[in-house]
């Protein structure tokens, strides 16, 4: 599996300086859905989740992923109102509720004319469905960490993280047009920093204790959903691959934050 | 139960934490209270309206329509008029238009298709309101708004306020003066979430200096409550003529409740003594959420005691006072 993992890294980061649609060795490649938004298909594959004494091992069967987060223009797109404090169409959106993120992926879904995974009525997801939906925690992580076993998808130098990274020492108290930043060996923007983005799974601390080891999709029942990635308001020491995060702003308008976005994922053909 | 004593305007309040099914009899008597209240309840499959004496006797249907939901009731001044929303379909094809009818559910009008939020004028003579905001699909978002606008109850009119700018505005509120509509307004005009006055017959808008939502006035206008989170209402004096309409010094918290349970919709009553409020477990405040268990409670300014008016916990949501006492 180690050699796996190497060849997905060799392979990001061919991707990195890849143009777009251009195949790559490893399985990963660059796609554009029908309404051309910019992803990028993983292979399925084995990987360490978490770090310390959570770390343990997670297979996951292959998807799609957004290249950038969320930004504000792909909202206006499909004519959802757009909630962001920062305006700017290139920017990600934020101030979105996990139900609203949820609606976006439903009406992407439709817009191109794939099947939606959420129902509206329990916001329960249907991961057999063609449609968008958010990351489950472990994509994320397997996206953000793209072949790498470090703290950081760069390496352990958190010199290095103004490269990669919106945060609080660079983001000057907003948030930046999506991909301001150098992209992980993967090819995928924003992976820390800018906004922390929302995950389908309900949020447990001790969650790793019970989690399935293939395609772990997160606890039944939680008082709020994961967020990983961290954003433009976070300092540096907040920030690696592993780290896990939680709101429970699904659904209050009152408790919106605008450090929060999200970006979709759906399930590989 | 756990009690905190501030000083509010020389009078000493409580302030009371509410927990859920706690049986101790009615702190306040209800049964002082002559007047009546409206609000949404859940039933049959669908929101409908009810009236209900302050002390929680006399309840009444005043519409009952399984596959129409009908939210949100405003009581105008003069108390013959209820504006409220009905909702008909459903998920994202689901529309949400704006009515006016008598208090006893007959008389139906349309005011305003794919419209929200609304107020009435001290006056009894407009109706404000806001429109939806997204013509593609349903959104059950209270700020998903647009423009400002103002029904006319005497002509039937619709004109949109000076200010075209105004976005994403929710929970209108006309100040008693005449002068100012309040409103919270969410990731719009370069506001995160706050709350803002807008002159009625001006373009200007500005910040109440309130952190939270939905801020209501007191009748006589000099004192301004709202939601500062979904679990404590706050109470201060207001002066919309100041530059800073609600100054930080007087911000005086004045109900809580333990975590896993909320507080909204926060209405004064006619004779300003008490507040009608929604409170119940973890729910869905906004108009058309799920919020089970939820029911209409009283509680009094002066003392802070309170008391259920309603106990059936049917989603009972979103009270507003009828003026005129019973």
């Amino acid at each position: 599996m180690k050699n796996i993992i190497t060849a997905f890294s060799v392979a990001a980061i061919i991707l990195s300086t890849a143009s777009c649609g251009k195949k790559n060795t490893g399985g990963i490649k660059n796609i554009k859905t029908g309404s051309g938004i910019e992803m990028v298909s993983l292979p399925g594959g084995e990987f360490t989740m978490g770090d310390g004494t959570d770390a343990h091992k997670v297979t996951l069967s292959p998807f799609y992923i957004d290249r950038y987060e969320v930004t504000q223009d792909m909202f206006k797109k499909i004519e959802l109102p757009n909630p962001s404090h920062f305006k700017g169409d290139k920017n990600p959106v934020e101030m979105v509720a996990w139900v609203n993120a949820a609606v976006y992926c439903i009406e992407r879904s439709l817009e191109e004319g794939l099947i939606p995974c959420y129902n509206e009525d329990t916001w329960e997801c249907n991961f057999d469905a063609s449609g968008y939906r958010l990351p489950t925690e472990a994509e994320w992580e397997y996206a953000a960490r793209a072949g790498s076993r470090g703290k950081y998808f760069f390496g352990d130098e958190q010199k290095n993280l103004k490269n990669y990274t919106i945060y609080s020492k660079n983001s000057s108290g907003k948030t930046a047009p999506a991909g301001s930043r150098k992209p992980n060996p993967w090819g995928l923007y924003d992976m820390y920093g800018n906004v922390a983005e929302w995950c389908n799974d309900n949020f447990a601390a001790d969650y790793y204790k019970s989690s399935p080891s293939k395609d772990p999709r997160g606890p039944e029942n939680g008082k709020g959903r994961v967020l990983r990635g961290g954003s433009w308001n976070d300092p540096e020491d907040f920030f690696s691959s592993a780290a896990r995060a939680m709101d429970a702003s699904i659904n209050d308008a009152c408790i919106l934050r605008d450090t929060i976005g999200f970006r979709c994922v759906r399930r590989a053909e | 139960m756990r009690r905190v004593y501030k000083i509010f305007a020389l009078t000493v309040l409580t302030v009371s934490a509410l927990s859920a099914g706690q049986n101790n009899p009615p702190a306040v008597n209800l049964s002082a209270i002559k007047y009546r209240l409206v609000y949404e309840t859940f039933d049959n499959n669908s929101f409908d309206l009810c009236i209900i004496n302050a002390d929680g006797t006399g309840k009444k249907k005043i519409t009952d329509t399984p596959s129409i939901h009908e939210m949100y009731p405003h009581v105008s001044p003069d108390g013959k008029k209820i504006s409220y929303l009905e909702d008909t379909g459903s998920g994202r094809d689901r529309k949400r238009d704006l009515y006016v009818m008598n208090i006893d559910g007959s008389g139906r009008i349309l005011v305003s298709k794919d419209s929200r939020e609304q107020c009435w004028s001290p006056d009894g003579r407009f109706i404000a309101f806001v429109k939806s905001e997204s013509s593609r699909r349903f959104s059950l978002e209270s700020w998903s708004t647009k423009g400002l606008f103002f029904y006319d109850m005497k002509t039937g009119n619709i004109r949109e306020h000076p200010n075209k700018t105004l976005m994403h505005l929710y929970a209108l509120c006309w100040s008693p003066d005449g002068k100012y509509i309040t409103a919270t307004v969410l990731g719009g005009m370069g506001f995160r979430h706050t709350s803002i006055g807008i002159d009625v017959s001006g373009s200007r808008y500005f910040q109440l200096n309130v952190t939270g939502c939905r801020p209501e006035f007191s009748p006589d206008g000099n004192r301004i409550g709202w939601g500062r989170t979904d679990r404590e209402f706050t109470i201060a004096a207001v002066n919309m003529n100041r530059p800073v309409p609600v100054a930080e010094k007087d911000k005086i918290p004045f109900l809580s409740v333990a975590k896993g349970y909320e507080v909204y919709h926060l209405d004064w009553s006619p004779d300003g003594k008490y507040i009608a409020f929604s409170f119940g477990p973890d729910g869905e405040q906004h108009v058309g959420g799920t919020a089970k268990g939820w029911n209409i409670c009283i509680a009094e300014i002066a003392t802070g005691k309170w008391a259920y008016v309603t106990t059936d916990g049917n989603q009972n949501k979103e009270p507003d006072w009828v003026p005129k006492g019973i």
